[in-house]
């Protein structure tokens, strides 16, 4: 079956195909094709995954582009741990998000459109995965962002959602571009992009520094763009204006987990750059922190678990910066679980009271029982409570974040107790207490609770693939990726237990604070604190400092371009055209009517063309 | 016409080609300055018999042509025929119109 | 004979040659269009003369049947359908008249250069025939030159019709 792994990604593309030509008639079916396409991809991720497992490795490369007498580019997919790995995270939660959405989108208006995009994200994603070339990598990477400025523009009739998808767009494109110059740089360096052939060069000294370093920093810039880093991270908050299946899919598991995915692609190239490592590591425990403690002060739940959603990512860069590029990967996976999880949970809850602002919940776990369970132990699986699965991968990071340098792994831990107490107090504020809110009780459609209780399984049991206790079976698998020095993590007893002790830490914090469903013990807090609060509260004025370099510098551009415009390109236009107009109402008296005067300048012609050809006659002797 | 030549003919190549370009030169002054429309009709067959002089000089002079000038100007002549019976019947639909053959006030074209 | 022939002839051509420069001239400087008419005839008249002493017996006597028989007459047809009511000077402005002069002039200047300069195979005539050339004439047009000769009669024909339908009443 993995000799043939494309038919992971055609099967939703067969699915979005027929939306877009036809069943998009039909929003019933247009569901269910989405639905089963994905259905067929995770059938046969899981079929890879197994025969990954067995120890199967495929690469096929087929030409694409055959340049005569010039560089080849070859597109083709790989299947290895990897990818057998991401197929099954993308395949299995884009499926429960699908059956999901088809209750939580029930009777939109653009919901045979909605379905199309996400049968078309789910392929690109897919492909995105088993692509083995950078080049094809860049090509659903495009995709994945296209898919998700449509998305987040689902309701593009409202402004908010309308500019958070151009927002998304145009920051991602940042981070895109450095990743285009970083493809075309390692091209004119190597002349291939094959993410093996590179790796191979790396190792064996092909590719060296400074070449290597500018390379693969280029690459991680797309991979911050994707993956919210800072300093691109601003578009990730403003991208819940999209509905919250989408929020769950592709901007909490998957895409934004591609840049994740990408420097664990590229990770054996990666490796052989302390710098880029040291780079990478940076700026995930900073982003890990840095949006921890936005997550901290805002109100609406969403974008409590987008900041969230960034500050794990950083998290997983952090791993993978600091070596672990297994630990990072297997923090991804988890994450993706119990992170969609989360979303699903908050959508539910939405889905009840018709707002995103947790100080108008409240008391809520009497009319969603089911979504208040869900969402505590997704809560604690990210709060790194054990057994749970964030508790597992979230402990290899740091022990490997520990072995490189103090201040990576104090962030890390201060990051933990921050997510603890963000994620409880959004959890206490929404489920304890009695509603602020006007909540009245409708019953849930099946279709949104089943997909709840059926991403809980993986978010308790999925840890267990890389417990130290049972080998680190997750860790194996990956092993052999890269050289691979701090690939098997072993399991330090005292990091384990400091993080589980700043986990329940936060946990007791947000339950003092939070746990009675009332605010004012926040507010008091809040108040003591009033500036710190405003400048995290306003997200650190990035956007606003954004807003201003956007409103000074590309408008003066734009202004000194318009002046260019209107000056010198107009004038030249213009110009020309007077010239004409003038030569025209010159040359017209020529034109006078007069046969005689056309005859005269005819043989005046004549009688010039005769001179030019005698004169050099009369005068060749002479000369 | 005599079958040997006199020791002192005097009629040269060059001879016949400057009565031919004299003609024509005459010619053309007449069609550049006439007003008359069928006056610059007859300047052109002045014109034309110049080149006709021009023809029949060379079928005189140049040897292994076998009268060819002659055939040419024949052609000439022909061409002649047919565009004064053209030039005269657009001339006289012309004065049809305009009740002028008047060619500097038969200026419809003008820009 | 006091003039050797060979002087005769030449007097002929020098003769004939201004006369029907002098038909050009007159030609233009008339002031009636039907003065303009006999001027015209008097060159083609001489024109005819210079063939026959340039040995194109044949094509004089076309000349004089089809331009003087032919062509003359179908312009005194046109001066009659035109009737020339007003009697300008028929010579337009000065300055028209003067530049076309120039490059009239210009022109002959030009070719009597050429003429002059150029290096020709050789001064004098060819040997005449006893016999007429009409016989040649129409032995070449009928081989060599009967495509030619055939395309001319089709631009007669188009030419007569075209004469027809332009000048046709409605």
């Amino acid at each position: 079956m993995s000799q043939v792994a494309w038919i992971i990604p055609a099967a939703p593309l067969v699915a979005f195909l027929a939306i877009a030509f036809g069943a998009r008639r039909s929003p019933v079916a247009s569901g269910w094709l989405t639905i089963l396409g994905v259905l067929v991809a995770t059938v046969v991720s899981f079929v890879v995954l197994g025969e990954a497992l067995a120890g199967v490795r495929v690469d096929q490369t087929y030409a694409w582009l055959p340049v005569p007498s010039g560089p080849a580019f070859p597109l083709g997919f790989q299947v290895d741990p990897l990818t057998a790995t991401m197929l099954i995270v993308v395949s299995t939660v884009s499926l429960l998000v699908q059956i999901y959405s088809v209750g939580y989108m029930h009777g939109d208006a653009g919901y045979a459109r909605y379905f199309g995009f996400m049968a078309l994200f789910t392929m690109s994603m897919l492909g995105l995965v088993l692509a083995n070339n950078l080049l094809a990598i860049y090509i659903f990477w495009e995709l994945v962002g296209l898919c998700s400025y449509l998305l987040i523009g689902h309701w593009h009739e409202r402004p908010e959602a309308a500019q958070a998808a151009k927002k998304a767009f145009i920051v991602t494109r940042l981070g895109d571009f450095g990743f285009l110059v970083g493809i075309v740089f390692l091209f004119a360096q190597t002349g291939t992009l094959q993410v093996s052939a590179l790796a191979n060069l790396a190792a064996s000294g092909g590719l060296v520094d400074p070449a290597l370093t500018v390379g693969i920093l280029l690459v991680f810039a797309g991979a911050v763009g994707k993956s919210a880093q800072f300093p691109l991270h601003v578009w990730l908050p403003d991208a819940m204006e999209g509905p919250t299946p989408v929020s769950a899919l592709i901007h909490a598991a998957t895409m934004v987990a591609a840049g994740v995915y990408l420097m664990a692609r590229t990770f054996p190239i990666l490796e052989h750059s302390p710098t880029a490592l040291t780079v990478v590591a940076t700026v995930g425990a900073f982003t890990a922190l840095f949006m921890a403690t936005m997550g901290l002060v805002s109100t609406d739940i969403k974008r409590v678990l987008a900041y969230s959603t960034a500050s794990q990512l950083g998290y997983m860069m952090l791993g993978i910066g600091a070596g672990a590029m297994a630990a990072g990967m297997f923090h991804l996976v988890n994450h993706a679980f119990f992170k969609a999880l989360l979303f699903l949970c908050a959508g539910s809850i939405i889905h009840l009271v018709n707002t995103n602002d947790l100080f108008e919940m409240g008391g809520l776990r009497r009319w969603r029982p089911v979504t208040f369970v869900a969402m505590t132990v997704a809560a604690l699986s990210l709060a790194g409570i054990p057994p749970l699965s964030g508790f597992w991968s979230k402990d290899e990071i740091l022990g490997a974040a520990a072995g490189v340098h103090p201040v990576l792994y104090l962030a890390a831990l201060v990051t933990g107790f921050l997510t603890a107490f963000y994620m409880f107090r959004a959890v206490f504020l929404a489920f304890a207490g009695t509603s602020r809110g006007d909540a009245h009780a409708h019953a849930e459609p099946a279709s949104m609770t089943i997909p709840l209780l059926a991403l809980l399984v993986p978010t308790v049991v999925s840890g267990f693939w890389g417990a130290p206790f049972l080998g680190n079976p997750f860790g194996a698998f990956l092993e052999g990726y890269g050289e691979g020095h701090g690939l098997a993590a072993t399991f330090h007893f005292d990091v384990a237990a400091l993080s589980t002790l700043l986990g329940v830490g936060g946990v007791l914090l947000a339950w003092a604070m939070y746990g009675g469903g009332n605010l004012h013990r926040g507010r008091a807090v809040a108040a003591r604190v009033r500036p710190l609060y405003e400048i995290v509260a306003n997200r650190y004025y990035v956007d606003h400092v954004y807003n201003w370099v956007a409103g000074r510098l590309v408008l003066g551009i734009a202004w000194l371009a318009s002046q260019f415009d209107q000056t010198v390109v107009d004038g030249v236009v213009n110009g020309i055209g007077t010239v004409g107009v003038a030569s025209g109402a010159t040359l017209r008296r020529v034109q006078s009517g007069q046969v005689q005067l056309y005859a005269w300048v005819l043989f005046a012609g004549v009688v010039a063309i005769a001179v030019a050809l005698v004169l050099p006659m009369l005068t060749g002797g002479r000369v | 016409m005599p079958s040997e030549l006199p020791p002192l003919y005097p009629i040269g190549l060059q001879h016949g080609l400057v009565l031919g370009a004299a003609l024509f030169a005459v010619g053309m002054a007449g069609a550049l300055t006439k007003r008359n429309a069928i006056a610059i009709l007859m300047a052109i067959e002045v014109m034309l018999n110049g080149v006709m002089v021009t023809f029949v000089t060379f079928a005189r002079h140049i040897p292994g042509i076998d009268l060819g000038g002659q055939i040419f100007a024949m052609f000439v002549l022909t061409v002649a025929a047919a565009e004064a019976a053209v030039g005269v019947a657009i001339i006289i639909t012309v004065y049809r119109l305009r009740r002028t053959i008047s060619v500097d006030q038969a200026d419809t074209l003008r820009g | 004979m006091l003039i050797p022939e060979g002087a005769l002839i030449a007097v002929t051509f020098y003769v004939l040659g201004v006369l029907a420069i002098a038909g050009g001239v007159g030609l233009i400087l008339a002031r009636r269009i039907f003065h303009s008419a006999l001027f015209l005839v008097l060159t083609l008249v001489s024109v005819a003369g210079v063939f026959v002493i340039l040995g194109a017996d044949f094509l004089a006597a076309v000349q004089v049947l089809v331009y003087v028989g032919a062509i003359t007459v179908l312009l005194l047809f046109g001066i009659m359908l035109t009737p020339q009511t007003v009697q300008l000077p028929d010579i337009a402005s000065p300055g028209q008249a003067i530049s076309g002069a120039l490059v009239a002039a210009a022109l002959f200047v030009v070719t009597v250069a050429v003429v002059a300069t150029t290096a020709w195979p050789r001064a004098a005539p060819l040997p005449l025939a006893d016999q007429p050339t009409t016989n040649t004439i129409a032995f070449n047009l009928f081989n060599t030159y009967v495509l030619p000769f055939e395309i001319a009669s089709i631009l007669l024909l188009v030419a007569m019709i075209g004469a027809i339908v332009i000048a046709r009443e409605e």
